[in-house]
């Protein structure tokens, strides 16, 4: 198999480009990444701040406001932060669960009780603090699924760089407003 | 990761050098000029497989102009704008009654050796018709048993214009696209014409292919081989072999595609896909029961042997050919295979208590698609000319700036005010997607590969589609006024080909709150007139639960780890790949990269088996196929409460996650042979994260170690194969 010429402008070509490389920086130009979440309406929230753990009880509670009614939404969400090392790329991952099913919605007319499924799983890069936002479903208890609406949660979360744990998670409901 | 397109104009032509010397290593590599391990001697790939950390060459060094990756250039639009094409709907391949008498030559039972010449490309003198390996080990299994009752046949060719188009659906169900016409091979009518030997494709024309099929009715799909004979003609990438497999299809090992199974230009293989429910020769043999049926044409069921809760629906089917699946998939050879049933039959409106009627239409007796509607997403780039590149610029993925759907650069899709299944193939090389609609609003996931789930699951973000899994999702667009638009939008962001790297929020999704161009709204309907007659489909509260193997026993346990570092301790030429840094580690041995020579697990037939699949790392995702039989996620992480609603029916691509793993349970019935298990990011999978599994009952002409193929135009050859000890 002759493989010594195929490919020989291609390394000669790179040589010259290494060179190329060894230049100063001229027209720096970076993408932006932006993770700030939507501002939330009539939301408030709570912070834990127990002893660090891969599963951290967050208190919730909020409204979302819309047709047949608005939904007040209080109840306990259970964020779960996993950690996956990478010893070869020195790239570790968090992967979020967050299970919404301990949180029930009220409605203001039909005083009818809503029930959120889930969880919704999040995937992010290690790093200290992380906003995250979710839309999850909600739907009268025993409704018909085609029923269904739209509520965003808002999770502010801190985790120890070496576990994962989370150190610290806060949470909120609001209205969709996409 | 993308140059931005309103980069400086150095930094876009030093990521174009950059990709251009990256495709001549492609392009040798794809023509069998060089292989990796010259490469390394080249000093162009690393020991550890990663291309070599030059710049010019690697796109994650730093840029001569910025203080950032040099990047990977941007795919030039020629003023194109989103959703501003029609999503084409899938092209039916025509059914052809009789196959027996219609095809010429008669399918036969062993492979068709008759002899025809071979171009002296090829070598020259004379090879068989047929690619299929010759004599008994490779007869279709059961043939008299199940003679096909249908045939369908497809030629791999060039990029050509399409004059047959058949949606099988009247042109408003298909946004207003009427069949026939002549449609050129274009990601969108103001993008350039695919040149012939950059895009392969079933038929060599888009949109992708749709095969119907219905259980108890044998099908035999002829696949030609009409690619160039000459390798080099490929514009720089793409194997000219190929082999076909029926993603995830129950069926002998022969008509599976195995990875060393390829046919060359100028012959086909016959692929025999008899379409029994699994537990055909053990559960319900007396075809009593009534679910486990399918449609028989006028209105009724038809029953069949067989658990009906192995009912499967969703399939596609792709190229396989070893070390080169990813290209040739990316190139264009993917399709999908819809299979009807009783319970699952595409008509809404028959109610006779078994069929689920499930969104799809009423004219027909199966298979209406009028609101049953196939997505094939794939990430695609194309260079400055417009035509399609493949960027081999390590063995972490292949990722494309350009989102389409059913080929089609963001395309919009009409709909009508009412539910529609929308089946959800992800076509891609290495991408994930996660995805939601763009007012946030649910969708009702009904099914997760091949199979309907045991109920249905409603969300407003689906989790992650790893490669080659398919959900099946309802959205009702009742809830919509005429007139409005709601999008499908991709959150998954990717930095490189490993993993996804952040899940994104709907709302930084569409503020266009990242570098990677693959998120986004990528398939916008339109919502445009209420349907004319009302929607009476349903979505049941029970679809198909998960057969009971709380009473078989397990007979054996076995651990599969997938990880980095492989080795390869053959040094057979056509078997192994030399030098895969990706690799399985199978009962806690070696890590091995493929080799199809090498049985690495034989599980018994009728046996019931649990299998761990352990992700060894955190720094990429694997989403693992496993041939042949559908599993049940046991656990994940230790736990089945780990295990998700929507993870809970029967599938065959188990996403491991970073870090993660998985238990699962499998049955091998039925059939014989030798399948595989790989990652199904199939650059992993070229490289070489692939094994070979056999069922083995120790001395049946299917059920022992087979000699393994070694296919040469001039005919296939078989040697032994090795068997691990641990095996």
């Amino acid at each position: 198999m002759k493989t010594t010429n195929i490919l020989k402008p291609l390394v000669l070509s790179l040589a010259v480009a290494a060179a190329v490389a060894a230049l100063p920086a001229a027209h720096a130009q970076t993408a932006t990444q932006s993770a700030a979440p939507v501002s939330s309406s009539a939301a408030t929230a709570s912070s834990t701040a127990a002893a660090p753990s891969a599963t951290s009880l967050v208190k919730v509670r909020g409204f979302v406001t819309g047709s047949p009614e608005t939904v007040g939404f209080t109840g306990t969400a259970v964020v779960n932060s996993q950690l996956a090392n990478d010893p070869d790329f020195n790239l570790p991952q968090l992967i979020f669960t967050l299970d919404m099913s301990g949180v029930s919605g009220f409605g203001s007319q039909s005083h009818a009780q809503y029930v959120i499924t889930g969880p919704e799983i999040i995937q992010r890069r290690l790093a200290p603090s992380h906003a995250v936002e979710i839309t999850f479903p909600f739907v009268v208890s025993g409704g018909s699924p085609l029923a269904t609406q739209t509520g965003v949660a808002s999770f502010a979360i801190d985790v120890d760089q070496n576990t994962g744990y989370i150190t610290q998670a806060s949470g909120s409901v609001s209205t969709p407003n996409f | 990761m993308f140059v931005p397109k309103n980069a400086s104009r150095s930094r876009i032509k030093e990521a174009e050098v950059g990709r251009r010397n990256r495709a001549e290593i492609t392009r040798a590599l794809s023509q069998g000029q060089v292989t990796r391990r010259d490469l390394l001697k080249m000093g162009l790939f690393s020991g550890a497989g990663a291309l070599a950390w030059k710049h010019g060459l690697n796109p994650f060094v730093n840029s001569a102009y910025a203080s950032i990756p040099t990047g990977f250039p941007s795919s030039p639009l020629f003023g194109v704008l989103p959703f501003t094409q029609p999503m084409l709907r899938f092209d039916v391949l025509p059914r052809v009654p009789n196959p027996l008498t219609a095809l010429t030559p008669t399918p036969t039972e062993q492979a068709n050796t008759t002899q025809q010449p071979v171009p002296a490309v090829l070598g020259g003198g004379t090879g068989p018709v047929e690619g299929r390996p010759p004599g008994p080990i490779w007869a279709h299994q059961r043939w008299n048993q199940f003679l096909p009752q249908i045939g369908m046949e497809a030629t791999q060719l060039g990029a050509r214009n399409n004059t047959t188009y058949n949606p099988q659906v009247a042109s408003q169900f298909n946004s207003g696209v009427p069949a026939g016409g002549n449609i050129p091979l274009k990601f969108h009518p103001g993008l350039p014409t695919q040149a012939e030997n950059t895009v392969w494709t079933f038929n060599g024309t888009i949109p992708p292919k749709l095969a119907i099929g219905r259980y108890g009715e044998p099908l035999l799909f002829r696949h030609h081989n009409g690619l160039p004979a000459d390798i080099t003609q490929n514009n720089g990438f793409g194997r000219h072999t190929i082999s076909t497999h029926e993603h995830n299809g129950h069926h002998g090992a022969e008509n599976d595609g195995f990875t060393g199974a390829w046919f060359y230009p100028g012959q086909f293989y016959d692929y025999h896909w008899p379409i029994v429910l699994a537990g055909h020769f053990s559960i319900n043999t007396a075809a009593t029961d009534p679910k486990a049926g399918t449609p028989n044409g006028s209105g009724g069921i038809t029953k069949i042997p067989g658990d009906w809760r192995e009912t499967m629906s969703t399939h596609w089917f792709h190229d396989h050919m070893f070390s080169h699946t990813s290209e040739n998939v990316y190139k264009g050879n993917a399709a999908m295979f819809n299979i009807y049933s009783a319970i699952d039959r595409g008509n809404e409106t028959i109610n006779d208590g078994v069929n689920l009627r499930l969104p799809s239409g009423r004219l027909k007796d199966f298979g209406n698609l009028e609101y049953d509607v196939n997505l094939m997403l794939a990430d695609k780039a194309w260079g400055n000319d417009g035509q399609m590149v493949f960027d081999i610029f390590d063995r972490d993925g292949f990722l494309g700036d350009a989102v389409t759907v059913n080929l089609a650069y963001k395309p919009y899709f009409e709909v009508e005010r009412r539910k529609y299944r929308f089946r959800i193939l992800n076509g891609s090389v290495a991408r994930f997607y996660k995805i939601a609609l763009s007012d946030g609003k649910p969708m009702i996931q009904i099914g997760n590969d091949g199979n309907l789930l045991p109920a249905p699951v409603t969300l407003t973000q689906l989790d992650h589609i790893g490669i080659a899994e398919r959900y099946d999702i309802v959205i009702d667009f009742s809830r919509y006024a005429i007139g409005t638009k709601v999008a499908m939008v991709n959150l998954a962001e990717h930095n490189d080909g490993r993993e996804v790297s952040h899940d994104l929020s709907l709302a930084d999704a569409l503020a266009g709150n990242s570098s990677d161009p693959g998120v986004g709204k990528f398939l916008e309907f339109r919502v445009v007139r209420n349907p004319a007659t009302p929607d009476v489909s349903q979505v049941p509260a029970v679809l198909i639960p998960n057969p009971d193997l709380s009473a078989i026993p397990v007979v054996r346990e076995r651990l599969f780890e997938f990880g980095r570092g492989a080795s390869q301790p053959s040094a057979d030429p056509i078997t192994a790949d030399p030098d895969g840094e990706w690799g399985i580690k199978s009962e806690g041995g070696q890590m091995l990269a493929a080799d199809f020579g090498r049985v690495s697990a034989m599980p018994s037939a009728g046996k019931r088996e649990v299998w761990t699949l352990r992700n060894g790392g955190g720094g990429w995702d694997h989403p693992i196929h496993i041939h042949f039989e559908e599993g049940q996620i046991l656990e994940r992480n230790g736990s089945l409460a780990n295990v998700p609603a929507w993870e809970r029916g029967r599938k065959d691509v188990y996403r491991l996650r970073p870090g993660g793993e998985i238990k699962i349970t499998l049955q091998f019935r039925d059939w014989g042979g030798m399948f595989m298990e790989h990652c199904h990011n199939t650059v992993h999978e070229d490289h070489a994260m692939l094994l070979r599994w056999e069922i083995n009952n120790g001395g049946a002409p299917f059920l022992r170690p087979l000699p393994t193929p070694i296919p040469t135009p001039q005919g296939v050859g078989f040697q032994d194969p090795t068997v691990l000890p641990t095996a």
